[in-house]
């Protein structure tokens, strides 16, 4: 029987290391190389920015300039030259941008094409996801925004957030993760290229999932997306978020900022499929990924509900948090995170109570192989005032080989005695007995870890939207390739 | 009060800078006390090495000063009181006599080793009576007799603990415990730190060595005693060394004064099948700092730690550990509760490490918290970093109240609140009391936690 194309596909997307790594061949527009405040000048006049976005900006790069890298995560890198990079790159198109779909450089549909990531509305199932496709600096297309228009959703990029609904910006860029917040978050609010802005207004639910996909290109660029999602009183809204890069010798920086706020009784739920180029086996390349996510519960029953498959990047610096201020609201970390290789991940949640009868669940699954290090550290806080608060977290760690690394920090800071605050972790590698079992039915050594390591993980799995757990699902057979016998 | 007021209004900045500038004077000053009292320390007139042992320990504490909560294992204690108040080394004037009928344990006999306002008290110690092999010495007298031991253990310092580079710096007196190889000294021997009038804003720097040869045991109980309300530092640091096979137990009570700083810092070795048990209650002071530091060197080695706080009116106790697994086939266990009154703070700071190729290891820690009033607050940070894989590490932590139906089903039954809450409290502490092997050490620690819960329940009513 002659071989189809579509197995081999399917094997080359099985047995290829990292099946993202082309690069696009683009021409593309670059700012001049390093950072200063002309960049960060050239940046904001790129985007046609208000004054206030370039006073906020620039307040931003000065706090910057005299703050410190932290050092305290369980990360080691070679020192980021932060004037060694490309702070803006953007696919060079017609003066005006592209005003519709058609008129986007047919390079980047291919790319985005071979991603998976089809952005021609008529072939979208059904017509289920809407993706913001955001390439380098720039975000280069957004479908479905007629059809959201209908509902009142507004979900653009946020550039054209900063002209179109500036009271809105005004009003909530900012006030989860504050400019001089942390060194990278500062570093994002000075250079922030592009990113994604969501407002759903009252009442409303949003009639399909949100869906960004986030692509590095360029060379020795840095991407530095900011993302805001707020969700008024008594909305809905599911958004996924993608990222991939090109393989490439040397390290690239990622730092970006997702702002989540909801009011009462409103819900967002956050997914992310992190698979950014995770470096070669001996720790060569690889994305830098150094991430601020934040959500605010600002009203009465409010729900934000984080879920990551990280499996990507070769440092990860990363923790979703939940600010719970408004009572009976509801705080979620499910999070699934590999190391292969010689990646290393330091990443978790942060969970602050100040409402009442706030709850908070965190579940982390880690799974470490080959030369990975991999740290959860997470904070539960509850403060005086968070009467009847409730946390449960569980981390469970996996390793894979003899050479890997698993480390849990959890912080607990109790300061109400009605709470009750459980916190438990396990560390484990795969059984000799469920190993065998397996491989006596007839599974071989690496199917069999593979089905393993997925019930392992299944908790966080089943927490992901449909379309996003089948890929998240082959992400993780594809990440711990070459880590069994 | 006044004091705070003030220093809250000040600028955030400002109050930094002037911690800072405080931090230095307080340096500066222990280093001062050093120099002047170096020639009538413990030791003064003996060899070089210890001359170079302590000045090098100074430079340590010249270069890491006085440990901050910047630093991330002190990030729950706070030291401040250290850096306010000039704690002079303590001298023989202060030896004032101290009343110590507390500071013993009823029924138990055997050798005692007594330390009364910072200094050794050979007036009631008892160091006869123990079998042949077992050597208990003051450590003025080791270090003419016994200079190898104590040498040893000296030269082996950690490098990065300043309030341990201070102790050895000035360190003045303690007790050296020797057993021989095959030797069970199996009568606990009691070493009791009595601290009472006339030793406000004084420190005491002791420093203990306890040294197991192979298929040695011996059994401690340490009783740190406070009677006033004066301001002291106590800052006691404990070598504790167990050959192959040897079997060390310890149980510590620190019921220091109201006023007292406590900074315990202990470094434990055990070597291939060596086993230590190491009980505490922390009951007294104002701020006490529990830390232990155990080095699992030996494979099936075996060190099980358990620990209970009893805290109210603003004390602030915390509990560090470190268990270094370095070789395969060691197994630690961790036991650690506190319960919490008005403005009482607790937190357990715990770290196991299992290093690469330390396989079969198995390590659990357990940190419960019960906080009985608004105004207490517990923090936990229990720690794993694993770098082999074939190991069983797990942790948990809890943090929370009485049980509501717990309390409702013993009032249902005829017995009242105050009784239910203390019933349910020492129950709660009785998984760590329960594990003190010696009778009348583990009754004298459950008349405590039942007294404490008395006079807590007193204070609510």
């Amino acid at each position: 029987m002659a071989i189809t194309p579509e197995t081999r596909e399917t094997v080359a997307d099985v047995t290829g290391k990292y099946k993202y790594g082309f690069v696009t061949d683009i021409e593309s527009e670059l700012a001049p190389k390093g950072l200063n405040e002309d960049i960060v000048r050239f940046i904001s006049a790129k985007k046609k920015e208000p004054d206030w976005l370039l006073e906020w900006r620039l307040k931003a790069y000065r706090r910057w300039l005299r703050m410190k890298e932290p050092t305290w995560a369980k990360l080691r890198y070679p020192k980021i030259d932060f004037q060694d990079a490309y702070y803006y790159a953007a696919p060079k198109t017609r003066a005006d941008g592209p005003k519709s779909l058609d008129e986007v450089d047919p390079e980047i549909l291919e790319t985005y094409k071979k991603l998976g990531i089809p952005l021609q509305e008529q072939k979208i199932l059904a017509g289920v996801v809407a993706v913001d496709a955001v390439f380098d600096s720039v975000s280069v297309a957004t479908t479905f925004k007629e059809k959201l228009k209908e509902a009142g959703v507004i979900f653009c990029s946020i550039s054209e957030a900063a002209r179109d609904y500036p009271e809105l910006m005004r009003k909530y860029l900012g006030t989860v993760v504050p400019y001089s917040d942390n060194f990278y978050a500062t570093l994002n609010s000075a250079v922030f290229s592009d990113g994604t802005f969501v407002y759903v207004p009252e009442g409303v639910r949003c009639p399909m999932e949100l869906s960004t996909y986030f692509r590095i290109n360029e060379a020795k660029t840095g991407q530095f997306e900011r993302t805001l999602i707020i969700a008024d009183r008594g909305s809905y809204v599911s958004y996924l978020e993608g990222c991939t890069a090109p393989m490439r010798d040397e390290n690239q920086l990622h730092a970006a900022v997702v702002e989540l706020v909801a009011l009462d009784d409103a819900e967002i739920k956050y997914s992310t499929v992190q698979n950014w180029y995770p470096g070669d086996e001996n720790g060569k390349g690889g994305i830098y990924n150094f991430v601020t996510k934040r959500g605010a519960c600002r009203g009465r029953n409010a729900k934000i509900s984080w879920t990551q498959v990280e499996t990507g990047s070769a440092i990860t610096w990363k923790y979703p948090s939940c600010i719970l201020e408004g009572d009976n609201s509801q705080g979620e970390f499910y999070s699934v995170a590999i190391t292969n290789n010689m990646q290393q991940a330091d990443t978790g949640t942060k969970m602050i109570h100040m409402g009442k009868n706030t709850k908070s669940r965190i579940i982390s699954k880690g799974i470490s192989a080959g030369r990975g290090q991999q740290t959860y550290r997470g904070l539960v806080r509850v403060m005086a005032g968070a009467e009847g608060a409730r946390n449960f977290t569980q981390c469970d760690s996996l390793l894979l080989g003899h050479e890997c690394g698993a480390h849990t920090v959890p912080y607990v800071e109790v300061r109400n005695p009605s709470a009750q605050v459980e916190h438990e972790a396990t560390t484990s590698k795969i059984s000799e007995d469920q190993l065998f079992y397996c491989m006596q039915r007839g599974l071989n050594a690496e199917d069999a870890v593979a089905m393993i390591v997925n019930g392992f993980c299944r908790d966080v799995m089943q927490h992901l939207p449909m379309e996003f757990a089948v890929e998240a699902q082959k992400l993780l057979g594809i990440s711990l390739e070459g880590s069994v016998g | 009060m006044n004091l705070n007021a003030k220093a809250m209004l000040r600028s955030p900045r400002r109050r930094k800078d002037n911690d800072q500038a405080m931090q230095q004077t307080a340096e500066a000053r222990y280093i001062s006390a050093y120099r002047s009292q170096f020639d009538r320390l413990a030791g003064g007139d003996l060899p070089d090495w210890l001359r170079a042992c302590r000045g090098a320990a100074m430079e340590r504490f010249e270069t890491l000063g006085l440990p901050t909560r910047k630093l991330e294992d002190w990030k729950y204690t706070n030291l401040a009181a250290l850096a306010r108040t000039a704690f002079a080394p303590a001298e023989p004037d202060t030896a004032a006599p101290v009343d110590l009928d507390d500071g013993f344990i009823p029924g138990l006999s055997g050798p005692r080793v007594v330390f009364a306002n910072g200094l050794f008290d050979p007036k009631r110690s008892d160091l006869a009576g123990l079998p042949d092999g077992v050597t208990l010495l003051p450590l003025r007298e080791a270090l003419n007799t016994r200079a190898d031991l104590v040498q040893q253990i000296l030269d082996a310092e950690s490098p990065d603990n300043g309030l341990r580079a201070l102790n050895t710096a000035l360190l003045a007196d303690g007790f050296l415990l020797h057993v021989a190889a095959n030797v069970a000294a199996d009568a606990p021997i009691t070493v009791v730190h009595a601290t009472g009038d006339g030793f406000a804003e004084r420190a005491a720097q002791l420093r203990h060595i306890v040294v197991l040869d192979d298929n040695a045991r011996a059994s401690l109980v340490e009783i740190f005693i406070g009677t006033g309300t004066e301001s002291y530092w106590a800052n006691p640091v404990r070598d504790l060394r167990c050959g192959a096979g040897a079997c060390l137990e310890t149980v510590t009570i620190i019921d220091e004064g109201a006023g007292a700083v406590h900074t315990g810092h202990s470094e434990v070795r055990l070597d291939r099948e060596a086993r230590s048990d190491q009980v505490a209650l922390l009951i007294g002071g104002a701020t006490v700092r529990h830390e232990l530091r155990v080095a699992v060197a030996g494979e099936g080695a075996q060190a099980n730690l358990a620990g209970a706080c009893l805290g109210a009116n603003g004390q602030s106790f915390t509990v560090f550990t470190e268990l270094d697994h370095q070789v395969p086939h060691g197994r630690s266990n961790q036991v650690f509760r506190s319960v919490l009154d008005a403005g009482a703070h607790s937190a357990y700071q715990g770290r196991v490490v299992v290093r690469k190729g330390a396989q079969k290891t198995d390590a659990s820690q357990a940190n419960h918290n019960l906080l009985l009033d608004r105004s207490a607050e517990a923090d936990t940070k229990p720690e794993l970093e694993i770098y082999a894989d074939d190991v069983k590490c797990a942790h948990g932590a809890t943090v929370g109240e009485l049980d509501g139906d717990m309390l409702f089903y013993l009032q249902s039954r005829g017995i009242d609140p105050d009784t239910a809450r203390s019933i349910l409290v020492e129950a709660f502490v009785g998984e760590v009391v329960e594990k003190i092997a010696h009778t009348h050490v583990r009754d004298k620690v459950a008349d405590m936690v039942s007294g404490w819960m008395k006079r807590q329940g007193a204070a609510i009513t």
